[in-house]
Parts: structure tokens; sequence; C-alpha cells
């Protein structure tokens, strides 16, 4: 029970901090400035925030390790959405994108995790 | 990450290009955001942070952790952006995220090496900071009018002699 209350509250504090930075992306020119926060920690935050409370230190610490793999598939996603919104729809090219993320995440994570 | 010539002759930005303009904040602009962009991108921030939690729970917080650098913002942004604006504009839009990354990356390794050592919030302070400080100065060096290196190449390309 514990654990879903926190993965409500993570969901709540996750969702509501995404829309904060994508408030602030918003107002922001160029588009180009305005994407340095389309990679914000604002889901980095409010899951490590939660996790401090319910789980404590170590749980905390670990996520942040893997966190260094996601981030490198995010660079990889940000890449790679450049290349194919130049050939298909936003939704393909956002969609295929995920899955440059989840190789290059993976590919980080094994030697590093 | 090149683009071909736009109609008027103009060059299309790339990533070596920088954009021209001095980044700038108007937070009236935030007011014509419609609340349904605004509701998507609070439906991708929360699954995502619900998957998070769920693989942390059910496998381990190391693997959970990967989630917490999933592209949640970026994929509902980049849709919306091309969608109401144009795909030029997401393309914008996603090379400024490749430097945010990187800077979410230093989120990370100042959390790892913080955690345990100093007090949890001013971690969560410290990295929030390292996340502002290497995106902002990343940014600058590469792409700030007039002083970033490629705003630099572009005016040394430009005032080479043609033969």
């Amino acid at each position: 029970m514990a654990d879903v209350v926190s993965i409500l509250i993570k969901a709540l504090a996750g969702g509501s901090l995404v829309v904060v930075f994508a408030l602030l992306s918003e107002s922001l020119a160029p588009k180009r400035f305005a994407g340095l926060f389309g990679a914000a920690p604002a889901v980095a935050i409010a899951g490590l925030a939660v996790t401090l409370v319910s789980k404590g230190v170590p749980d905390a610490r670990d996520g942040t390790l893997g966190m260094v793999a996601g981030s490198a598939g995010m660079a990889a996603y940000a890449c790679a959405t450049v290349a194919l919104l130049k050939r298909a729809p936003s939704l393909v090219s956002s969609s295929t994108g995920l899955l440059v993320w989840v190789a290059v995440a993976a590919a980080v994570a094994v030697p590093l995790l | 990450m090149s683009e071909q010539p736009g109609r008027t002759g103009a060059q299309a930005p790339t990533f070596f290009t920088a954009p021209g303009e001095t980044p700038s904040l108007k937070l009236h602009r935030a007011s014509s955001v419609s609340p349904r962009s605004l509701l998507v991108r609070f439906a991708f921030g929360a699954a995502t942070s619900a998957v998070a939690g769920v693989i942390s729970v059910v496998w381990n917080s190391r693997v959970g952790g990967i989630m917490l650098a999933f592209p949640a913002i970026l994929a509902a942004s980049l849709t919306l952006i091309a969608n109401e604006e144009s795909r030029r504009a997401a393309r914008e839009d996603a090379r400024g995220a490749v430097v945010g990354a990187i800077g979410l990356a230093s989120f990370a390794v100042v959390g790892y090496f913080s955690f345990s050592h100093l007090d949890d919030v001013l971690v969560l302070l410290l990295a929030l900071l390292a996340w502002i400080s290497v995106s902002l100065g990343l940014y600058g060096a590469l792409w700030a009018p007039r002083r970033g290196l490629f705003s630099l190449a572009s005016r040394l390309s430009a005032q080479r002699p043609r033969d």
C-alpha cells in the first residue's frame, strides 16, 4: 500500500513539474534555448524527492546512477528526432526516437549498473 | 543534422550554426499555451514518474532511475510544437535538448556523489544548479550571439574571401 501511495505521489508531482518546466520553456526564445528545458530534471526531482522520503538516501543515490544512462539516451533521442523530423510526421518521429532512447540507455546501463 | 537551404536561399539552421537571436524570457507567452497541451504534458510526466516508481518497486532503484531521464517533456513538446508551429521549430527545440541532456547527466552525477555526504534538500538544489549551469554554460559556449563557438565559426566563414 505504501508503494502504491508513493507511486501516486510521484505521478502527481512529476506531472506537475513537467507542466511547470513546459510553461517556462514556452516563455523562452529562441526555440533552441527553450529546448534546454525539454531536458529539465522534472521527473527526476519529483521521483528523487519522494524516494528520499519513502525509501531513503541509498535508493535515491542508486536512482541517480540509473539516470546517467537515461541521460545518454535522452541526448541520443534529441539527436535522432532532429533527423527524423526532416523525413517523417512528428508522432512517428517522436515515437521512433523513443526506440533510440531505449537502445542507448540500455547500452549505457548494462556496463554502468 | 544539416538541412537544405530554404526557399528564400537563407541557410537552414543546423546544430553547427548559432540561432542568431539572444535568449529572452517573455512570461506572457505562457498564457497562450492551450489547456489541452498542458494536459498532454501532465499526462506524459505523470505516466513517466509512475512507470519509474513501478520499476523501482518491481526491479530496483537503479533500473527505475533510468526512467528519471525519460524524455517525457521533450516527446510531448516536440509533437505539440511540430503540429502547432512547424517541424523546423521542433527540430530547433530538439537541438537545444541535446545540450539540456548533457546538463541532465551532470544533475545525476552531482546527485550520485553528494547523497550520503550532504543534506538531501541541499543535494537536490546543487544537482539542479549543476543542470542549469552546464546547460546554460554549454549553450552560451556553443551558440551565444557573436561569442559562441559556432557564432564565431559562421562569422569567420562569411568573412573568408571567396575564390
